[in-house]
């Protein structure tokens, strides 16, 4: 017995220690949130050292180790960035780590909760030493009385303290991956979708507020923001209905109109052809403009107008049911027993009844769980079918899209074809009139100088092979003879070899894509390995190609310094263009200090089955 | 010397055959096409092929395809193959055998008669000859932990020219040193690579596989 008890006093003794540290971690928090305020982060650095302190005792204490979830420290900077650079580079590393809030909830929230569970045993064991004391009772009872708390805190040391280390684990460790809903996280989220329903009442307010101030009272400033400013809580539906149901519900928005430009006499127009001196006014009446004729400005507010009724009654049953079920019956039901008070037949009573309450409560909540996850898909299901674009805004959105598309592929197009005129004519065209020159020369040389006639063949035959060379180049710029003999495996195969760094290649494609769709692939995954080398300073590349239900996957990897974001650099952007002529996508995740994985997809079918599932290193 | 040719733009293929003609090899077949290659190969078993890597009727690799298939039914069949461009992994699809008697030339180096003539000579010798343009891109890239990181500079600089089909006697030459230093080197080489005491010839080729190799 000695040893349990031991055990038991040395949970109990860790988790007012704990609890001790918890109290130092809040004054740390309190310390590096006054520094924050003048923007100086440094502080919340070394607090790392603090909680990682607190991680590495929780682990020892509890059995549980907890692994450290930071990102890998910052890459040294380019030695030309400037100080204001390189503490910007410093400020993005530790802001955009999620690990830095996680660590803030946990030095603000543990003296509250983790801490205060660790010394609840301490606690409690102090009332059952105090007790024989301070209790009014006879002797013997205060004694037992005290007796029983100290044995009940000493057996549930080791219990409060595992709380401490799963509490410490879940906000101090790696973030876990969210698991698939459960039956109590769906009735949470029907609460969620009511109290969003309730807010949508709000915002149909705000909007008819706009509208009849605009309409009714012209002022007609207050529509576009009534509008435009309220738009986020369709989406946070649109993106809840994703995430909660993978319902895939697009924004529906014509795009919003771009800045204006000055005509040819420096006016602005308007749509009306009034001319403005500024910016301004012409500028808002096309948002207005943009706003009023787009049909899903008005399917929105239809759906807000609706949504409290129609999502708020529906989540509101099972939240209603689990409530009612729970406070109402079952809890009222033992509480109104020990307090020995009468509410009626409402709280704690079925038919008069207290005891019949118990199973009635269990019956709806487990009924109101039942419910839970089918009642967040209706809801979700309800909102997609209103929010999502109609046919013809689709098709709309699609024009749009492949409008945009189509002028990037014949920019890229008439780019690519300008710079082969511009290499054919500096490079071979000139090499080629040289060689004809020379030629000439030594037509013209060769019966009374045959030795100099001999040395003027000899470099034309030079200018001849350089002219092939560059000729040689820019093939292999416009389409690449291996892809074209070989195929895209190959092609990132060979590609692979003439690289200045390893690379590991991967390929399972039964067969071949359209020229034009293996002409974009290969160049992708070109740029993208160039990219990797020459910027992200990698010293080992892997690249995937695969091709499953019509969609061919690219996924290139590397161990460079990261921080890569195709809507700055030049390089991915391009790459992007290129795909999206094929309606292909780009995605890019580079956290600072790397590694760096672009993925991409393009919609294609294989011809000609020919299984060649195969890898290799180079 | 017998020689089979195959190319399928018309020009080159009698600027070929008139080449090779005038440095005393016989031309036994010109053929203009993947299949025309396969038929030929066989029937005249030449002593060297002169074989382009595109060919109708696909336009693809046919031509280098059809001399793989060719080496492996006659193994040790010498194939010079000319392309437009090189490509490292061709190189070692041609290496991969091992037998040697392999060549692969850009179709630039027959700009020079006399190289290109003695490349197709030391190909069906069983020598071996890898474009410098191959070897280039192979000097692109640290070698890191393999054996031929393991090779001096100079070491490197022999091994390159064993690649491009050189004799010992050539490399002496070119490099300017002794017929026997030249021979140091090479026994350096094949010590390095663990290449064992075997056929010289056959160790020059592996010692080149190594090297295609010591690329990654």
């Amino acid at each position: 017995m000695i040893p349990w008890r031991a055990r038991n006093a040395i949970a109990l003794l860790r988790g007012a220690a704990l609890f001790g540290l918890s109290l130092v971690g809040f004054a740390v928090f309190a310390g590096t949130l006054l520094t924050r305020c003048v923007a100086v982060m440094h502080p919340t650095v070394w607090a790392r050292a603090f909680t990682g302190w607190c991680r590495l005792l929780a682990g020892r204490w509890t059995g549980r180790e907890i692994a450290s979830p930071y990102r890998p420290s910052l890459p040294p900077p380019a030695p030309e960035a400037s100080f204001w650079g390189r503490y910007q580079g410093f400020l993005e590393w530790i802001n955009d780590d999620p690990a830095t809030g996680r660590d803030d909830t946990w030095l603000f929230a543990t003296p509250f909760a983790g801490g205060l569970v660790a010394l609840l045993p301490a606690g409690v064991l102090g009332v059952g030493v105090a007790a024989p004391f301070v209790l009014p009772w006879a002797a013997p009872w205060r004694v037992l009385a005290g007796l029983v708390a100290v044995l009940a805190a000493l057996s549930f040391a080791p219990a409060a303290l595992a709380l401490y280390g799963r509490w410490t684990a879940a906000l101090l460790g790696p973030q876990r991956v969210p698991r698939t809903s459960t039956a109590w996280v769906a009735l949470v989220r029907c609460a969620s979708l009511c109290g969003l329903s309730m807010l949508s009442a709000l915002v149909f307010l705000t909007q008819v507020a706009g509208i009849l101030l605009s309409f009714g009272l012209g002022l007609v400033f207050a529509f576009a923001p009534a509008v435009e400013h309220t738009r986020w809580l369709p989406n946070l539906r649109r993106r809840l209905a994703h995430d909660w149901s993978t319902v895939d519900v697009p924004q529906p928005y014509r795009p919003r109109p771009g800045p204006l430009a000055p005509r040819a006499d420096g006016k602005y127009y308007d749509d009306y052809g009034i001319g403005y001196r500024t910016p301004a006014v012409p500028q808002w009446s096309r948002r207005f403009t943009w706003l009023f004729r787009d049909p899903a400005t008005w399917r929105d507010l239809l759906w807000l107008m609706l949504d409290p009724v129609v999502t708020g009654v529906l989540t509101a049953i099972p939240v209603a049911l689990a409530l009612y079920g729970t406070q109402g019956l079952v809890l009222a039901a033992v509480w109104t027993r020990f307090t020995d008070g009468d509410d009626g037949d409402w709280y704690g009573a079925v038919a008069g009844i207290r005891w019949a309450a118990v199973p009635v409560g269990v019956a709806l909540t487990v009924l109101a769980l039942a419910m839970s996850r089918t009642t967040v898909h209706v809801a979700n299901n309800w909102a997609a079918a209103f929010l999502r674009p109609t046919a013809k805004a689709a098709m709309a959105l699609r024009i749009e899209r492949l409008t945009e598309t189509r002028a990037d592929a014949t920019e890229v197009q008439a780019a690519e074809l300008r710079r082969i005129e511009r290499d054919l004519h500096d490079g071979a065209q000139a090499r080629l009139v040289s060689v004809g020159l020379t030629l000439g020369a030594v037509e013209a040389l060769i019966d009374k100088d045959p030795a100099a006639a001999k040395a003027l063949a000899a470099q034309a035959r030079e200018t001849a092979a350089k002219a092939l060379a560059d000729l040689r180049d820019l093939v292999r710029g416009i389409h690449p003879p291996v892809l074209a003999e070989r195929g895209l495996g190959d092609a990132v195969r060979a590609l692979a070899l003439d690289s200045p760094v390893p690379v590991d290649v991967r390929v399972e494609l039964a067969g071949r894509a359209s020229p034009a769709v293996e002409a974009a692939a290969y160049f992708a995954v070109a740029e993208t390995m160039t990219n990797a080398v020459r910027h992200g300073g990698a010293s080992r590349i892997e690249v995937r190609v695969r091709h499953a239900e019509g969609v061919l996957y690219l996924e290139v990897r590397d161990d460079g310094a990261g921080g890569a974001d195709p809507d700055a650099g030049t390089g991915l952007r391009g790459v992007r263009r290129r795909l999206g002529t094929f309606d292909g996508t780009l995605a890019v995740d580079s956290p600072k200090g790397g590694p760096t994985t672009v993925s991409m997809e393009l919609p294609c079918a294989l011809s000609s089955p020919r299984t060649s599932p195969s890898s290799g290193k180079a | 010397m017998r020689v089979v040719l195959a190319e399928d733009l018309p020009l080159l293929r009698e600027g070929l055959i008139a080449l090779l003609r005038a440095h005393d090899f016989d031309v036994v077949a010109a053929a203009a096409s993947g299949p025309e290659l396969a038929a030929a190969l066989p029937a005249h078993r030449p002593d060297v092929a002169v074989v382009d890597v595109r060919l109708p009727p696909t336009f693809t690799d046919e031509g280098l395809r059809v001399a793989l298939s060719a080496r492996q039914a006659m193994p040790g069949l010498p194939v010079l193959v000319l392309s437009q461009h090189v490509e490292q992994l061709y190189a070692r699809e041609l290496l991969a055998d091992g037998t040697g008697a392999v060549g692969y030339l850009l179709k630039d180096r027959v700009f020079n008669a006399e190289q290109f003539v003695d490349a197709v000579r030391r190909v069906a010798a069983g020598g071996t000859v890898m474009d410098p343009e191959v070897i280039a891109k192979l000097l692109v890239r640290p070698a890191v932990s393999k054996p031929v990181a393991r090779l001096t500079p100079r070491e490197r600089e022999v091994l390159d020219l064993m690649a491009q089909g050189r004799s010992n006697a050539a490399i002496a030459q070119r490099l300017h040193l002794s017929d026997s230093a030249v021979g140091k080197h090479t026994a350096s080489i094949f010590t390095k690579l663990d290449l064992a005491q075997s056929d010289d010839d056959n160790r020059r080729v592996l010692a080149v596989l190594a090297y295609l190799d010591g690329g990654a």
